[in-house]
């Protein structure tokens, strides 16, 4: 059958199997070449493997344990992180890292270890995950942590589904008050002010963060700036009807060239209208597009690209200026783009995308040829400026880029599972 | 409601179970043969749904005298609801050749399933009320090459409802029959083609039940489906090969 990822490729001829027990994985991978699925939310081709067999963990979505008094959860690698967050933020404990999406699987953000908003507080999803259980094409089932088979840990996480098959995970959540956030949002005129914004955030009580940008119209490099921290707003506020601040919608829609700028006027007008402080529930804080059912299909079947690229803090601001300036040459605007500063952290995995700098992240719709043209001219500047691009985004990006970018590429690969094999591996590795 | 589950780790079962546990607080109890998958459900369910309790029974589905045990064990309080949900997809290339794997499969679908009716019947017949739903399948409306293995050990159940209904005719305890189409469950996961989501199924099953209706089709659109199913004349089922 065919599979189709979130931006819209399809891989052919896969045989997918949906196991319910934990119990069956290791008779269904034993076979190549094999790989595991979750939600399906990465981008590209990362979750893809034409003419394989994949593997769904999605019937594989049972919690397995929580302790109250230490928030550790156990649970199997299907569940949603959309589960954990409604289910335990009545007890106190929510996810101290969470992507823009919540339809995640935990094994999908274990093996991307995504990033959130609250990357300089927490750093990424795998520096919450305190253990993992990995089932090898071998049949060997391997319990990892950092105390345990720990090199094979650090290689799962952000191991982009290529050391195994991830069967359950032990996350440490955070205490939190009540499923609200308080927030505020700023607008700002020019890159300049987003990177001061950006470092007074990083030095200060908010926790979290992210900013949208106009990328389109004369009066590109301002935008919106983002930020919050868990309120102490516990939830009986809810039950009284708390006036809730219902943030827009995130930037996108069918506009053409002609109305993105106008489009984008007007979504700077509106954010300045609400500038200031509020406080919004976590779903709409984190989560802007779950409420938006397949927004991604608004880009018609050819599906989009998203371009997502993290280059270092030295030369940021001129750097991405730069890659502001070729957009808008290309004539092709990003209805959704997304700015945001990564902190100093050590890496949670060999093969993490999250690291010191400015990450960028843009959605084309896919014009073939043109957009291909588009991307190669932002690689050489993201390339130049030492930067690299997201394997979870990612359909594009040539084998140098990777390989540049992952330094701990040989590292890793000694962790290899030689059996689980993804389109985005047969482009970019293998 | 005190809720009993047959076959409790079967997909429809799990999922009937969750909209149950999301609307109220209830006390359920989780029967079925396999301990270590039973307790994993419970766990799971006991940590989505704190506001009801799960309590597993580990016992052989075929064996009489443990399901005639449990009656009598259970029937020391009232039993609102009781879903019996067990049942097999038989392979029906593999039944037509390997006989004592028909008859198991005959036995496990069909008449154990059946005692577990009877069985529960009696529990609500004493007590004077509650629900019994016995999942069935819309493969059982007509016989077709396809699976008429597996049909026809569910057309026992259509019928044994049948009996069950007519004897409560005049009593507060109901009987329905329920007959789901194909969903993506493990048992379907290998077949193609549109199917159901457990949840939706789900949604249906626990809302005829709770109506006392007597046969439920779900979704709702198999009703017209195998209606027409069945007035297919016979010389144009003959060549058909669905």
């Amino acid at each position: 059958m065919n599979v189709k990822s979130f931006g819209g490729l399809t891989a052919s001829g896969v045989e997918v199997n949906h196991p319910t027990w934990i119990s069956e994985v290791p008779e269904l991978i034993n076979a190549e070449p094999i790989l595991a699925s979750g939600s399906g939310r990465s981008y590209g081709d990362l979750a893809l493997l034409t003419g394989g067999r994949m593997v769904s963990t999605l019937g594989l979505n049972k919690l397995i344990s929580f302790d109250e008094e230490s928030g550790i959860l156990e649970c199997e690698g299907g569940v949603l992180l959309r589960d954990i967050q409604s289910i335990f933020v009545r007890r106190g404990w929510m996810l101290a890292v969470t992507p823009g999406t919540s339809y995640v699987t935990v094994g999908g953000a274990i093996a991307g270890d995504v990033h959130g908003k609250d990357h300089h507080f927490a750093g990424t999803f795998g520096d919450h995950v305190l253990g993992l259980q990995l089932i090898r094409s071998s049949g060997e089932i391997l319990d990892c942590s950092t105390t345990q088979n720990a090199s094979l840990f650090r290689a799962t996480i952000a191991g982009l589904g290529l050391t195994g098959f991830i069967a359950s995970a032990r996350i440490q959540l955070k205490r939190v008050a009540g499923p609200f956030m308080d927030t505020e949002l700023i607008t700002y005129d020019s890159l300049g002010e987003f990177f001061a914004l950006s470092e007074e955030t990083e030095n200060s009580k908010w926790q979290a963060s992210v900013s949208w940008f106009d990328c389109s119209t004369s009066r590109a490099g301002r935008g919106s700036f983002n930020r919050g921290l868990p309120s102490e707003r516990g939830f009986e506020e809810e039950r009284a009807g708390l006036g809730l601040s219902i943030p827009l919608p995130m930037p996108f829609s069918l506009v053409n060239k002609l109305s993105l700028d106008l489009f984008n006027s007007a979504y700077f007008a509106l954010q300045k209208r609400q500038a200031g402080i509020s406080v919004q529930h976590y779903s709409s804080f984190y989560y802007p597009l779950d409420g938006v059912g397949n927004w991604n299909r608004i880009y018609g079947p050819k599906g989009f690209l998203q371009y997502q690229s993290v280059v270092p803090m030295i030369d940021a601001e001129a750097v991405t200026s730069e890659m502001l300036s070729i957009i808008k040459t290309s004539g092709q605007g990003s209805f959704l783009a997304v700015l945001k500063t990564f902190a100093d952290r050590k890496p949670a995995g060999l093969l993490s995308f999250a690291r010191h700098g400015v990450t960028l992240a843009l959605d084309f719709p896919n014009r073939g040829p043109k957009t291909a043209d588009l991307f190669a001219k932002l690689d050489r500047v993201v390339l130049e400026a030492g930067g690299t691009l997201n394997p979870t985004k990612d359909a594009k990006m040539t084998r140098d880029m990777f390989t540049n970018g992952y330094p701990q590429l040989q590292e890793f690969l000694k962790h290899r599972d030689p059996a689980f094999v993804s389109d985005f591996s047969k482009r970019v590795i293998d | 409601m005190r809720i009993l589950v047959v076959s409790a780790t079967s997909q429809i079962a799990r999922s009937c179970i969750e909209v149950w546990a999301a609307k109220g607080n209830h006390e359920f109890i989780l029967a079925g043969r396999d301990g270590g998958k039973l307790a994993g459900v419970a766990m799971d369910l006991a940590l989505r749904y704190s506001g009801s309790t799960f309590s597993v029974e580990i016992l052989d589905l075929q064996v009489a005298s443990e399901i005639e045990a449990l009656a009598e064990k259970l029937s020391a309080a009232p039993l609102d609801q009781v879903l019996i949900a067990q049942g097999s997809l038989t392979d029906q290339l593999r039944a037509k050749t390997d006989l004592e794997y028909l008859k198991a499969e005959l036995e496990l679908n069909a008449v154990s399933v059946a005692v577990w009716a009877e069985a529960f019947a009696g529990v609500l017949e004493r007590q004077g009320f509650g629900s019994l739903g016995v999942i069935g399948s819309v493969a059982s409306d007509r016989g077709r090459a396809y699976n008429y293995s597996y049909a026809a050990s569910k057309a026992l159940l259509d019928v044994y409802v049948q009996g069950l209904q007519q004897r409560f005719a005049n009593s507060r305890v109901t009987v329905s029959l329920i007959q789901p189409g194909p969903t993506a469950t493990p048992m379907t996961s290998t077949h193609n083609g549109k199917m159901a989501a457990p949840k939706a199924v789900a949604k249906v099953i626990v809302a005829g039940l709770s109506k006392g209706q007597r046969r439920i089709y779900a979704p709702g659109l198999w009703l017209y489906i195998m209606l027409i199913v069945r007035l297919i004349p016979w010389f144009i089922f003959k060549r058909l090969t669905f």
